[in-house]
């Protein structure tokens, strides 16, 4: 069974892209809104 | 519900920065990205080029399909071929009949004539698609 652990979500724009840059990763965005 | 499967987890924060916007507390932000539904979900590169998208839910198996296509889609665009080529053949290898799946084989396609610039390597690819999912619209886009 795989196990994976809870995303952990940034919330901004500009570091998520530090960290993709950093990381040399994409990123996943999930627009969504408040209930 | 998608985000508590393991595999899809797994596949997030191995692969994936995850960035959470809010459709009108982030409006700045988003509203050059052309959201008119929630969730929607895009995956961007590093200078925050969306290269593919996706709305509302999907089940966790073709959520990881997704995944692997979107990321295949943005690393076709950065050149990163062999990259894209194996997330897209990881697609029906995981899943085989899979809704996804045509989508990914097609793709695969392109990304083989864009590293060989080879008209056969692409149709062969393709062939696949004639043969096994004839009635899909991948099919129905091989000229």
């Amino acid at each position: 069974m795989i196990t994976g652990s809870p995303i952990t979500w940034l919330t901004d724009w500009d570091a998520a892209l530090a960290e993709a840059r950093r990381l040399r990763r994409v990123v996943l965005i999930d627009v969504w809104k408040d209930p | 519900m998608t985000y508590p499967d393991a595999a899809v987890r797994a596949a997030v924060n191995a692969r994936f920065v995850p960035l959470r916007l809010d459709l009108f507390r982030d409006s700045a932000v988003v509203r050059p990205l052309n959201v008119v539904w929630t969730p929607t979900l895009l995956i961007a590169d590093r200078r925050g080029v969306v290269h593919y998208r996706s709305v509302n839910f999907l089940p966790p198996a073709d959520f990881l399909d997704m995944l692997d296509i979107g990321e295949a889609q943005t690393r076709l665009k950065w050149a990163e071929y062999d990259r894209a080529s194996d997330l897209l053949a990881s697609v029906p290898a995981r899943h085989p009949g899979g809704p996804l799946v045509p989508e990914a084989i097609y793709w695969r396609g392109i990304v083989a004539y864009l590293k060989t610039h080879a008209n056969d390597a692409m149709y062969a690819i393709w062939r696949e698609i004639q043969e096994r999912y004839p009635d899909s619209i991948w099919a129905r886009r091989i000229p």
